[in-house]
């Protein structure tokens, strides 16, 4: 009997009827979204598994075992030996400081160019304003052997200097972060004027605490580009002490053929920074390219 | 503490004038509303006395100095904004504080800095949340912080534009009070710039009333309500607002008349006008009473309407009418029986408190020299 009446009771407000079906619908949809973005991790995961796999297996003897999915030999030494053979430390040190070169002087010129586009009234500003976009258009192989030239010209071969000119100011910085200073009520910007903040004032006290988030996400951007490089700093050191960590790498799977897992060892270390710094500031990057999007 | 004075301000954007011409002399100390409806130059009439705005001609002044050149920060004012405009990443603290340390130049000690956002805490009750950041606080609150942030710095002027409309109408009505009472504490100069009639008959000392980038007319809120300059004022000042309709200039007996489309109604005075002049009559909701023309005398005067809504609002309602092309306002007792949607009745005027209007000026006729009998109150 209260079986019966439980089930014939209409439904209450909470408990809105379903139409037949839309239970198991609503679990398949979502079994469909589970099964394909395991897929895609899949297809993003495996080379990174296939790295590690390869740098710790005995080279001669993975590929003799049909290059399998799995550890061949284990050298666990793998990683240290990478280290000293590669010189990565003094490589590394060597891209630490020209990334934190290029990302200090991104910040302070992105900042300020972005505040001028976005505050202040000047003739021309929209015509410039595009030319500094189309420079986004720009790939580094176009400029590249005239910028050498400069470089060359300079005495800057082979310096800190060399190895960071050209990318102290970037149009994706000015843009990304004029798109968070617009972002700003302009009651703000007259409140902060009548309380009597100068431009400075305004930009260190008010703009660029309230634009963290497009900040940020622009810093990640900035390292990432300024770690990673490889064409610029290969044409502008000649000398193995002003190797980046991009360059030893190379020359490592160029001069160690036999011991091609080094190479792989050696690509893990140079990556680890990365993946630090994407685990740690991942929300703040994918929070700051979605900034100016939709207009709060 | 000083006056604001413009002398002939003008301001153009581009080909737009938003403020021509205006005139306008703020007394040291009072509470002088700008009222107008959205778009009207009001608000750019206040961010040029902030120095938000230049100056596009004539001279605006804070009391004896000429400030169309000089910068916001140097003109000793406060602004409190419509959307609060405080720093969201700040303390309520760092908030108030901001003007007095903004400046470099003329920093004040930070004893003295601490003293002052205690004292403007403690007056605007706000002492509790001096560590809360503005997100964490009601918009009551926040309205409350703005003006701290304004108090602090005891400017010469305030200025304050719309800085209720964001609050619910219970809040608004207590701030409303806070800030008559604010007013009455500081004796500063404060111009308020609102849409809100209600807002600015309460709380001005004058009322400038703008349309169209120029001043219509300024007055006590009591004098602008009874003696309107001309037809914007009628209509924009009183709610529901002065009813209008056209009608010809007629005389009979002592007085005159004005005969409409929808029937005649008799005038106490004709203000200059003659038998035969175009005019526009007007007459506020609660000079109109309803008549029953079932029971009239044929040739009485009145306006022939048709009851087209009744609103109660408890101590009065409202008989919403059509005459002719228009509809018309009354204000009724309460106690009386209204009559029913549909019914036709005669609107009477109470002659003494009809108005009339030049319709090519739409000036008031007799402005200055003759007005109607209006109850005067006493206003404060």
């Amino acid at each position: 009997m209260a079986t019966e009446s439980t089930v014939t009771a209409p439904p209450t407000a909470v408990e809105r009827p379903r139409p037949p079906g839309s239970g198991l619908s609503i679990g398949l949809a979502r079994a469909g979204w589970y099964i394909s973005l395991t897929l895609l991790a899949v297809v993003v995961l495996f080379p990174i598994y296939m790295l590690v796999i390869r740098a710790i297996s005995d080279p001669i003897s993975f590929i003799n075992a049909g290059q399998p999915l799995h550890i061949v030999s284990a050298q666990w030494d793998v990683f240290s030996r990478a280290w000293s053979d590669a010189g990565l430390a003094r490589a590394m040190g060597v891209s630490a400081v020209a990334t934190i070169v290029i990302m200090g002087a991104q910040f302070m010129t992105s900042v300020l160019g972005a505040y001028a586009f976005a505050f202040l009234e000047f003739p021309l500003k929209k015509l410039l304003f595009a030319i500094v976009i189309g420079t986004l258009l720009l790939p580094i192989e176009v400029t590249l052997v005239a910028n050498i030239q400069t470089v060359r010209s300079l005495g800057w071969l082979n310096s800190v200097q060399g190895l960071t000119f050209p990318f102290l100011a970037t149009a994706l910085g000015i843009f990304l972060i004029r798109q968070g200073f617009l972002g700003l009520p302009r009651d703000l910007r007259d409140a902060a004027t009548l309380d009597g903040f100068g431009h400075i004032g305004f930009l260190f006290k008010v703009a660029i605490p309230l634009a963290k988030p497009v900040i940020g996400s622009f810093l990640v951007i900035s390292f990432l580009s300024a770690w990673n490089q490889y064409v610029w700093p290969r044409n502008a050191t000649t000398e193995g002490a002003w190797q980046t960590v991009q360059i030893a790498l190379r020359t490592l799977t160029t001069t160690r053929v036999d011991q091609i897992n080094l190479a792989f060892a050696g690509a893990i270390i140079a990556a680890l920074p990365l993946v630090l710094l994407l685990i740690f500031f991942q929300r703040q990057m994918v929070r700051g390219l979605t900034a100016g999007a939709v207009k709060g | 503490m000083s006056g604001v004075t413009f002398d002939e301000v003008t301001k153009r954007f581009g080909d737009t004038t938003a403020v021509e011409n205006m005139s306008l002399e703020v007394a040291d100390g009072e509470f002088m509303v700008l009222l107008g409806p959205s778009g009207c130059g009001k608000s750019t009439a206040l961010r040029m006395i902030a120095g938000l705005e230049e100056v596009s001609d004539g001279m605006l002044s804070i009391g004896n100095r000429v400030v169309n050149n000089i910068p916001p920060r140097e003109r000793d004012i406060a602004m409190v904004f419509q959307s609060y405009a405080l720093y969201p990443h700040m303390s309520v603290r760092k908030n108030i504080e901001s003007p007095l340390v903004a400046n470099r130049a003329n920093r004040l000690p930070a004893g003295e800095r601490s003293e002052r956002i205690d004292e403007a805490a403690e007056v605007l009750g706000l002492t509790d949340y001096l560590d809360r950041k503005p997100g964490e606080l009601s918009g009551g609150q926040r309205q409350r912080v703005a003006l701290a942030r304004a108090i602090v710095r005891r400017p010469e002027v305030f200025l304050m534009d719309e800085p209720l409309s964001n609050l619910d109408a219970k809040l608004r009505t207590q701030t409303r009070l806070e800030l008559v009472e604010l007013h009455r504490r500081l004796r500063t100069t404060f111009v308020y710039v609102t849409h809100d009639q209600v807002e600015a008959m309460t709380m001005a000392d004058r009322i400038a009333i703008i349309n169209d980038g120029h001043v219509q007319q300024v007055g006590r809120p009591q004098e602008v309500y009874d003696r309107p300059a001309n037809l914007f004022v009628a209509r924009f000042i009183g709610s529901p607002p002065m009813n209008t309709i056209s009608g010809t200039v007629g005389t009979s007996g002592t007085g005159g008349n004005v005969a409409t489309e929808a029937g005649v109604v008799a005038v106490a005075e004709l203000s200059g006008s003659r038998a035969g002049d175009e005019v526009v009559l007007g007459v506020r909701p609660e000079y109109l009473k309803p008549r029953d023309p079932s029971k009239d005398d044929p040739g009485a005067g009145g306006l022939r309407a048709r009851v087209e809504n009744i609103e109660m609002l408890g101590h009065e309602r409202h008989l919403l009418t059509r005459v002719g092309n228009e509809v018309m306002v009354a204000r009724l007792d309460p106690a009386l029986p209204p009559p029913s949607i549909g019914d036709e009745v005669v609107l009477e005027a109470d002659a003494a408190n009809v108005y009339l209007f030049d319709p090519s000026t739409t000036e008031r006729l007799g402005s200055g020299t003759s007005t109607p009998t209006a109850t005067v109150v006493a206003d404060g």
